[in-house]
């Protein structure tokens, strides 16, 4: 073997041109910018280094929230936030990007709208990536165009950049986006891919809208939230000049980008208009701007690793599944309170003849965003019976036996394979629900080999419906904030309300974008996470809850047959949500401060 | 089987091997110790998850991260440290008191005592906390504002299984009306009835705490823990 690799080596360095060979695999700054495709390609490269967050690559980070719970063997002991919970410090994408505008503006390979073009969306993602390391960290150095260099023996300090206000960040935010959106394409992309005029607009909005209200809620609920240099903490004065920014860019998208909420007239088919609003990208009229994944290339394992067990195509299988809480937060058609009705006034159950009756006249979103015991996916009814119950003296006797088990005579299900069941088995419901939004039903996207290439939406058009809602409520303008929330609202199919509060507001983005990334950073944002995940062991804010169906086994009984339910604390997702006050602001890591002292540490820190 | 041996035999003898001469450093020997007071008297304090932290720097080394030093319910901290010069400080607005950032300077040489001082928002005093036979549990107390400026959030009682009691450990626990609390000192008198709780009833030994939170805080101070079972 020795003696092989001897030989070798010696074979090709023989060779006159080994120390001439021009490299294949690395491509000088001249090749690339001289080729659109190129070019192109690495626009590719950014929009591939800007998924942070709560995502459907990262099934984890739904239990992390009030959203969905572990149903994958052992249980989730993750107590409180992490210093760090998805924060974003990347300046080594925002250096790369300031390379590519340095190079995109001098190219000729190009014509000039599409010069144009990639310098606005290059210049999109950096500001997408301000945004994001700004929601998580409050104001950070802000570089501008300015491509950093380090040459031997120079003045390190001129490199280091102090933090910037929190303020000002979401000023320059919302500049970039101003300038860009006045040039880029109004075009729709293919699968809502690329950054646009309307990309660019949201962004805006969204900025605006944070901003506000930090301004005014860190000054109502938190205000021992900032640090001296401002690099934390919006000062209220400057809230309505912020919302009304908001509401701007929000109003120019409604009326003129063509985009529109995906309806339909007939209440039975609100449920799947919705689900492909969010999750369809054919002749999809909502969503502006999406991670997309495309089969063969670029799919993910959402599918494979949270598909309903009983219509599994490989080993993986419900590891994670939503929970009762998000359940509950979907309203009635006709009534706001969304809680089940499970027990009646004396503490009895209410008997249901079919598992999905308790869910009857419920938000038809709640459909698209969970599937719920007795819906069909993939067109097999998804069974989901933790046991059955008999009445004994005066007491309900509960059989349980394995996932599967059917009674030997009646060949009635006992537990079905689904579960849900209360122990440690791995592959099995432990919630009562399963995912629906962001599954695929594509034949085989649930197997390890092929995977999804279901989208992640990152703005969607009835979120610039709810920011100018929510803007014109916070301006003192409830009539126009209840139409624009009404317009979601009849777009869902429940009622429309005839007087909006703040709280409405928080109710119907929790509801609408469900797992799409929005709630951590809304709750945040509007400053009451603290008050929300208090850390209560039992109530429903703070504690996830599951359901549990059962079917009554009393032969000769009048109920013998229908379904009761349980609604008890979860098992998987043990801890109590708590978020602390130390948690609105990620911590900044001590090396960082070391390359840069002109950081300074955040509150609490 | 055999071969299993010989390969455990074998990594212990390496083991062995590395482990000789290579430390060039003894482990520290002084000891950092005090106890966080308000006029003399500790304050109760989480002392489960490094809930009260305090950050120690030591300068003209590379490593510029502080080390953590966390306090214990009964506000003693307690370090093993080198002999040098350090500098102590709290973490920001971390515990229950007026948020200070002053640097402490310490000199640490042999067994070393720095008492901290601080200003509680609200302290907890001549508390009692008993149980009688039929699982009434009584809390008494006095509590205190010291903080003209600080907002009561919540005055909590919390019964717990082990000596470590706090709002996280806890197997039962009552909020007080702050309705209730309309002046200070408030003379704290109340009583929970732990019949019926599953809980309590198969725990061989119980503890009682009262704890005060100020709006704005996540830690609150505590009383001192009371074995009532």
């Amino acid at each position: 073997m020795l003696i092989l690799g001897i030989i070798t080596v010696s074979l090709s360095s023989c060779s006159e041109d080994f120390l001439n060979t021009t490299p294949n695999q690395i491509l000088t700054e001249d090749q690339v910018f001289s080729d659109p495709n190129m070019i192109s390609s690495v626009l590719a490269n950014f929009y591939g280094r800007v998924n942070w967050g709560q995502n459907i690559t990262d099934h984890g980070s739904y239990t992390s929230l009030d959203e969905a719970s572990q149903s994958n063997s052992g249980a989730n002991t993750e107590y409180g936030f992490g210093d760090g919970q998805w924060r974003v410090y990347d300046y080594e994408l925002i250096r790369n990007i300031n390379q590519f505008l340095a190079s995109v503006r001098a190219t000729t390979a190009m014509d000039k709208p599409l010069q144009l073009q990639a310098e606005g969306e290059a210049r999109f993602l950096r500001a997408w990536t301000y945004f994001n390391m700004c929601k998580g960290l409050g104001g950070m150095p802000i570089v501008g165009d300015v491509v950093f260099e380090y040459k031997a023996g120079m003045d390190v300090t001129t490199l280091q950049v102090a933090r910037s206000t929190e303020a000002e960040m979401y000023d320059y935010i919302i500049k970039e986006c101003t300038e860009i959106a006045a040039f880029m394409t109004t075009t729709k992309p293919e699968n809502a891919a690329r950054a646009t005029k309307w990309t660019a607009l949201m962004l805006k909005a969204r900025a605006a809208i944070y901003a506000a209200s930090i301004a005014k809620y860190n000054t109502l609920n938190t205000p021992q939230i900032i640090t001296e240099g401002g690099e934390v903490g919006i000062p209220a004065s400057r809230a309505d000049g912020y919302y009304a920014i908001a509401l701007a860019a929000a109003k120019v998208v409604i009326d003129s980008s063509g985009y529109k909420l995906q309806d339909v007239t007939d209440p039975t088919k609100k449920a799947q208009s919705f689900y492909n609003a969010c999750c369809v990208k054919d002749n999809n009229s909502e969503v502006i701007w999406a991670k997309d994944y495309a089969y063969p290339g670029e799919t993910h394992g959402f599918s494979t690793n949270n598909t309903p067990v009983s219509v599994a195509e490989d080993i993986d299988r419900s590891r994670v599944t939503p929970v009762l809480n998000l359940v509950e937060a979907f309203e009635y058609i006709n009534e706001r309170d969304g809680k089940l009705k499970l027990l009646d006034g004396n503490g009895d159950y209410i008997v249901y003849n079919f598992a999905e009756d308790v869910f009857a006249n419920k938000d038809p979103r709640m459909w698209a965003t969970v599937i719920y015991p007795g819906q069909k996916f993939k067109g097999k009814v998804i069974e989901l019976q933790a046991g059955r119950k008999s009445l004994v003296a005066g007491k309900w006797i509960a059989e349980i036996k394995q996932p599967g088990s059917i009674d030997p005579v009646t060949r009635a299900t006992i537990t079905s394979e689904n579960g849900p069941t209360a122990d440690n088995a791995e592959f099995m419901n432990k919630t009562g629900f399963f995912f629906r939004k962001f599954l695929d039903e594509t034949p085989q996207s649930a197997t390890r080999g092929r995977g999804s290439d279901m989208w992640f939406p990152r703005f969607r058009f009835s979120e610039a419906v709810l920011i100018a809602a929510e803007a014109s409520l916070e301006l003192q303008d409830e009539p126009n904030g209840r139409k624009y929330l009404n317009m979601v609202r009849k777009r869902a199919g429940i009622q429309e309300l005839p007087t909006i509060t703040f709280n409405d507001i928080v109710q119907e983005n929790r509801v609408e974008f469900a797992f799409e990334n929005h709630r951590y950073w809304d709750l945040k944002r509007w400053r009451i996470a603290d008050k929300v995940w208090n850390g209560d062991k039992e109530a429903d804010n703070s504690a996830l809850k599951v359901l549990f169906p059962y079917v009554v086994n009393m032969p000769g009984d009048a109920n013998d047959g229908k379904w009761i339910f349980d609604k008890q604390n979860d098992r998987k997702g043990v801890r109590e949500r708590n978020f602390q006050l130390k948690n609105y602001y990620n911590f900044l890591n001590q090396s960082w401060i070391d390359n840069n002292p002109k950081l300074v540490k955040n509150p609490y820190q | 089987m055999k071969k299993i041996l010989y390969f455990i035999s074998f990594i212990a003898l390496s083991l062995m091997v590395t482990g000789c001469g290579t430390d060039n450093y003894d482990e520290p020997t002084s000891v950092l110790q005090g106890q966080i007071l308000y006029n003399g008297t500790p304050i109760g304090l989480r002392g489960s998850g490094g809930a009260i932290e305090l950050q120690l720097y030591q300068d003209g080394y590379e490593l510029h991260n502080f080390i953590s030093v966390f306090v214990n319910q009964d506000g003693t901290y307690k370090a093993r440290l080198f002999d040098g010069e350090y500098k102590l400080m709290f973490k920001d607005k971390n515990g229950p008191w007026v948020n200070s950032r002053d640097t402490i300077p310490v000199t640490v040489k042999g067994n070393t005592i720095k008492n901290l001082d601080v200003t509680p928002f609200f302290i907890v005093s001549d508390e009692n906390i008993t149980m009688s036979e039929d699982s009434l549990v009584t809390f008494a107390g006095t509590i205190e504002k010291i903080d003209p400026t600080a907002a009561l959030a919540s005055v909590t009682l919390y019964i717990g299984e082990t000596l470590f009691t706090d709002n996280i450990n806890n197997v039962a626990n009552v909020v007080v009306a702050n309705s209730k609390i309309t002046t200070f000192p408030y003379t704290l008198s109340e009583t929970m009835n732990l019949k019926g709780d599953k809980k309590v009833a198969a725990s061989k030994h119980l503890f009682g705490r009262i704890c005060v939170k100020t709006t704005g805080t996540t830690e609150g101070v505590f009383s001192k823990v009371f074995k009532i079972k």
